[in-house]
C-alpha cells in the first residue's frame, strides 16, 4: 500500500541549532502513529513542517508517493492534511454547524444554504456519536472536549487524508480521552491516517498502532506497538533511565515542628461547595478531582482571584480575607497557574526578569533597580534548580519544563512566601523534567513549606503528597491523611463521584 | 536593560537614520547645515513629546488618540492663564496639567468601565479638541510672554533651541524610568502578558491610570512647546496629523502595537525620522500635497515590518492580534472564570 503521508529525511536548522535531524516517518491509510518525545525533542517543529507552516531545509514529504512542497497550512489542507492544534480554534459566535463549514460553506444561488449545513452536521455529527451535539449550538456554548471534537470533525468534513493532532489529551478528564481515543479509532477504520502528539504514554500505547519517538530532534525509535512496552518507551524519551526515588523520600519533617499555616472551614467560591482543610507547614497536600471538580476555583479564592461566597479562612492563626493577588503575596501566597503560557509568564522579557517580577521591590534602591544584584540571586537560583539556560534569553524560547522550573524560582523568590500553590505543576511537560518537579515539589515541603498540588494525574498526586484531598462536583469527597497507604484505584473511585463523606480536617 | 551584553535594539533604526541624513545631505547640501539640523530637532520636537508618551501606552498594548487634541487644550488652557494675569510658571504647569488630567480620565474610564482603549480615547479626543473651542469660540488667544515664549523659540548659545533640550531632559528622565525603575518594568511585564503580570501581583489599575497620565502630561508639554513656538493658544493646533505622526514616530521607531517591545531612544529616532523626512522634502520643494503621501508610505513599511516581526516572533495570527486589541483593557476575570 503506499502510504497517505511519508516523511523522508526531514532536517530543521534554526540559526545555528538543528532542531531536527533526518527525521522519517510514515502513516498508512487507517493507522494511527504515536509521536512521542521530550519538549524540545522537536515534536512541535514537526508538526509545523507536515502541516505547512514552514519548510524543512532538508528531506522531502510526500503524499500518497508525490513529493510535495507545502508552503501554507491553507496548502497542507487542499493536499489533505489537517491539523487540530492545543488552542482550539473554533469561533464562539458562530454555530457548530456554522464552525464545521467554515471556509467551505454550502450555498444556494449565492445564499448561505443553512439548512443543508445544519442537515449534514447532524449527519456528521451522528455517525461519530456525537448526537448529543446540536448543529445549532453556539460555539461558546461547547466545552472544551466538546470544541476539540467539533475541531476534529470540520478537519475530517474538509475531506483529509491524515489528521496531525498535537497534544489532544492534555486538558482532558479521563472520561473524556476515552472517548477521544474512540473517535481516533472510529476515524482509522473509516481509511484515515492519524498521527498523534502525546506526552502520555498509556493513551499512546492504548490507541496506536505504531510509535516513533523522537530525541533531541532524531528519531530513536520507531516499532510497531506490540514490540514496545511503557518503561523502554521511558527511557528511549528521558534517554536515560529514571530513577524511582519518589517512594524513598517520604516527608522527614516531624510533626512537632510543623505549624498550621492554613485553616479553610466552609470555604464556597465558583464551583467550590463547603471545601474545609489545613495545610501545616512542611506538608504536601494534594487535591486529586476531575477537571472541573472545583479544585482551580479553591486556589483562585486563596488567591484573591474568586469571589468567596461563603466560609472562613485563617493564616497562621489570623483572618485572611484574600482580595486581590497582590494582597495574597503580601500574605505569604503563591499561586502557579495551569496555563503557563496563558497567564504564568511574560513571553517577552528574559528569564531574569520573569523570575523576579513579583520581588523586583527587593533589588531597588533609591528608585533604581540593581541590576546586577538581580544577575547575582537569578544564578543562584539557576544554579540550584538546575536551569541551564542563559540568563538573558527570553522567556517564551524556553522548553515547558524550564518554563515551570523558571516560575518556582520566581515564587522562591518573593519575599515572606510561606504557601505555594501548584496548579497541575507538570502539565505539558515532558518526562525527564517531570520527575525533576516532583522531586523539587519534595524538597519544598521539606524545606517547610506547606504545599497545595492540584492535579488529575494520580500517580502525580501520589506521587508527591502528604495527605490527599479528593473532590468530586465541587465538594470534599475524600480525605486521606497518610501517604503510601492510599490506592490508585480508591482516589479514582472518590474521584468519579463515589460516596460522598466529607470529613473536616 | 534585557541584553547588555548586546548591539543596543535601536541600532538598526539608528543607521536607518544616517542613511536619510546622508541621502537627504547628498541631495541637498542645505540640509546637512548646524543650523538646518537644529532646526529639524526643533521641527521634530512636539511631535517627539507626543511619541515618548504614546510609547508608555503603547509598551501596555494601549493605544491614547487623544494625544494631538491635548496640544490645543494645553496651549489654550496657557493662553487663558495668561490673559488671567497669571505668571508664566503656572501659565504653564496648567496648561500641562491639562493635559495630565486629561490622561488621568483616559487611565480611570479605560481601567474601570473596561472600554477598549481604542474608543475610551477616541472619545475623549472630542472632549479635548472641543474644549479649547468652546474657550475661545475657535479664535486664537495671543500670548505676549518672553519667558514663555523662549520655551519654543529661544536658543542656549544661540544655536541650541530650548525646546530641544527640553525634548531631550524628558527623553533621559523617561528612558530612565522605563529601563532602570521597578515601574518601568512592570510597564513592559504589563504589556508582555496582562494576566501574568496581575497573577505576578503588579497593579494593573495603578498601570494603565499611570501610562495614560504619563502620555497627557507629555502631550500637555508637547502644547506648551507648540504655543510658544506660535505665540498663541491656538484652538485647532493639533487637529491635523500629529496624532498619527506621534504615533507613526514611535512605531518606525521599534515600539510595537502589540505591546511589550520599544524603548525611548526608539521612539525618539523615530520622531527624527519623520521630521528629517519633512524637512528633508521641503528643502527639495516636494509639493506638499505629496508629503503626507510620502510619510503615509514610510509608516505602513514600518508597521508592516513590525506585526511580520510580532507575528513571527509570538507565532500569533494577526487576526488574533486586532481581536485582542479590540478587547477592553481587562477582560481577565470573564475568562479565567469562563474555564
Amino acid at each position: 500500500m503506499v502510504p497517505l503521508l511519508e516523511v523522508h529525511g526531514v532536517s530543521k536548522v534554526y540559526g545555528n541549532t538543528r532542531v531536527l535531524n533526518q527525521v522519517s516517518l510514515k502513516v498508512e491509510p487507517g493507522e494511527i502513529l504515536a509521536v512521542l518525545g521530550h519538549n524540545g525533542a522537536g515534536k512541535s517543529t514537526l508538526i509545523k513542517l507536515i502541516s505547512g507552516v514552514e519548510l524543512p531545509n532538508e528531506g522531502s514529504v510526500l503524499i500518497q508517493g508525490k513529493r510535495v512542497i507545502m508552503t501554507s497550512p491553507l496548502e497542507a489542507h487542499k493536499l489533505g492534511i489537517g491539523c487540530v492544534y492545543q488552542e482550539l480554534h473554533v469561533i464562539d459566535g458562530l454555530t457548530v454547524a456554522q464552525n464545521l463549514f467554515l471556509g467551505h460553506e454550502k450555498t444556494k444561488k449565492g445564499l448561505l444554504d443553512m439548512q443543508a449545513m445544519r442537515h449534514e452536521s447532524r449527519t456528521l455529527l451522528e455517525s461519530f456519536g456525537l448526537s448529543d451535539l446540536d448543529p445549532d449550538s453556539l460555539g461558546k456554548e461547547l466545552s472544551h472536549p466538546q470544541k476539540q471534537m467539533i475541531e476534529i470533525l470540520a478537519a475530517i468534513n474538509m475531506q483529509i487524508k491524515v489528521l496531525l493532532l498535537d497534544e489532544p489529551t492534555s486538558s482532558l478528564t479521563l472520561g473524556e480521552v476515552d472517548r477521544l481515543l474512540d473517535l481516533m479509532r472510529l476515524l482509522a477504520k473509516k481509511g484515515l491516517g492519524i498521527i498523534f502528539i502525546t506526552h502520555k504514554l498509556k493513551e499512546a500505547l492504548a490507541v496506536s498502532d505504531h510509535v516513533t519517538v523522537l530525541r533531541n530532534g532524531s528519531v530513536v525509535l520507531a516499532d510497531h506497538v506490540n514490540n514496545v512496552h511503557e518503561e523502554q518507551l521511558v527511557e528511549y524519551i528521558a534517554g536515560k533511565r529514571l530513577v524511582e526515588n519518589t517512594e524513598s523520600n517520604v516527608s522527614a519533617h516531624s510533626d512537632d515542628s510543623s505549624e498550621e499555616l492554613l485553616q479553610v472551614s466552609h470555604l464556597s467560591s465558583g464551583k467550590a461547595l463547603d471545601a474545609s482543610f489545613t495545610l501545616q507547614s512542611g506538608q504536601v497536600l494534594g487535591i486529586y478531582g476531575l477537571v472541573g471538580a472545583g479544585r482551580t476555583d479553591i486556589l483562585k479564592a486563596l488567591f484573591g482571584l474568586e469571589q468567596i461566597t461563603g466560609g472562613t479562612i485563617t493564616m497562621s492563626g489570623q483572618p485572611y480575607v484574600p482580595k486581590t493577588p497582590t494582597q495574597a503575596l503580601a500574605a505569604g501566597l503563591y499561586y502557579l497557574t495551569e496555563d503557563r503560557k496563558v497567564d504564568g509568564f511574560i513571553p517577552g522579557l528574559s528569564v531574569a526578569l520573569n523570575m523576579v517580577l513579583p520581588s523586583l521591590a527587593a533589588f531597588e534602591q533609591n528608585g533604581m533597580i540593581k541590576f546586577r544584584q538581580i544577575a547575582a540571586k537569578v544564578e543562584t537560583f539557576m544554579r540550584s534548580l538546575n536551569i541551564q539556560v542563559d540568563r538573558e534569553t527570553p522567556m517564551a524560547n524556553l522548553s515547558g519544563g524550564t518554563q515551570q522550573k523558571v516560575l518556582f524560582a520566581r515564587a522562591l523568590l518573593v519575599p515572606g512566601i510561606k504557601i505555594l500553590m501548584l496548579d497541575e505543576p507538570t502539565k505539558g511537560i515532558d518526562i525527564g523534567s517531570k520527575t525533576e518537579i516532583h522531586s523539587l515539589i519534595r524538597q519544598l515541603g521539606r524545606e517547610g513549606y506547606g504545599v497545595i498540588v492540584v492535579s488529575s494525574e494520580v500517580e502525580e498526586i501520589m506521587a508527591v503528597s502528604d495527605r490527599i484531598l479528593v473532590m468530586a462536583s465541587g465538594r470534599m469527597v475524600e480525605n486521606y491523611f497518610l501517604r503510601g497507604q492510599t490506592e490508585e484505584a480508591d482516589l479514582l473511585r472518590a474521584a468519579l463521584g463515589g460516596k460522598s463523606r466529607v470529613q473536616s480536617a | 536593560m534585557f541584553n547588555q551584553r548586546r548591539v543596543p535594539k535601536e541600532t538598526g533604526i539608528f543607521l536607518i537614520l544616517i542613511g536619510i541624513i546622508i541621502v537627504l545631505g547628498l541631495v541637498a547640501p542645505a540640509f546637512l547645515t548646524v543650523s538646518n539640523v537644529f532646526n529639524v530637532l526643533l521641527n521634530s520636537t512636539t511631535i517627539a513629546l507626543l511619541a515618548l508618551g504614546e510609547t508608555f501606552v503603547l509598551l501596555t498594548a494601549g493605544i491614547d488618540l487623544s494625544v494631538g487634541a491635548v496640544l490645543a487644550l494645553s496651549g489654550v488652557v496657557a493662553a487663558e492663564a495668561f490673559g488671567a494675569h497669571l505668571p508664566w510658571e503656572i501659565a504653564t504647569l496648567l496648561g500641562i496639567l491639562s493635559g495630565s488630567a486629561i490622561g488621568l480620565f483616559n487611565g480611570i474610564v479605560i481601567h474601570f468601565t473596561k472600554v477598549p482603549p481604542f474608543i475610551a480615547t477616541f472619545a475623549s479626543l472630542g472632549i479635548a479638541s472641543s474644549i479649547p473651542l468652546i474657550l475661545t469660540s475657535a479664535v486664537p488667544i495671543g500670548i505676549q510672554n518672553n519667558v514663555f515664549q523662549d520655551i519654543g523659540q529661544g536658543f542656549l548659545f544661540g544655536v541650541v533651541p530650548i525646546a530641544v533640550l527640553i525634548l531631550l531632559l524628558m527623553a533621559v528622565i523617561l528612558h530612565l524610568g522605563l529601563t532602570m525603575s521597578r515601574f518601568g518594568i512592570h510597564v513592559y511585564a504589563t504589556g508582555g502578558n496582562r494576566e501574568a503580570a496581575r497573577l505576578a501581583g503588579i497593579n494593573l489599575a495603578k498601570m494603565d491610570i499611570a501610562v495614560y497620565t504619563i502620555s497627557g502630561t507629555l502631550a500637555g508639554l508637547g502644547g506648551i512647546v507648540l504655543a510658544s513656538r506660535l505665540g498663541s493658544g491656538y484652538p485647532t493646533a493639533g487637529s491635523g496629523t500629529s496624532l498619527f505622526e506621534a504615533i507613526s514616530a514611535a512605531v518606525v521607531g521599534g515600539v510595537s502595537l502589540f505591546g511589550g517591545v520599544g524603548t525611548i531612544p526608539g521612539a525618539l529616532i523615530g520622531a527624527v525620522i519623520i521630521g528629517s523626512l519633512a524637512d528633508g522634502m521641503n528643502i527639495l520643494n516636494v509639493n506638499s500635497y505629496w508629503q503626507p503621501l510620502v510619510i503615509g508610505l514610510v509608516i505602513l513599511i514600518a508597521v508592516t515590518i513590525d506585526t511580520i516581526r510580532t507575528s513571527r516572533r509570538r507565532s500569533v495570527r494577526i487576526t488574533k492580534v486586532v481581536a485582542d486589541a479590540m478587547k477592553p483593557a481587562e477582560s481577565s476575570r470573564e475568562t479565567m472564570n469562563a474555564k
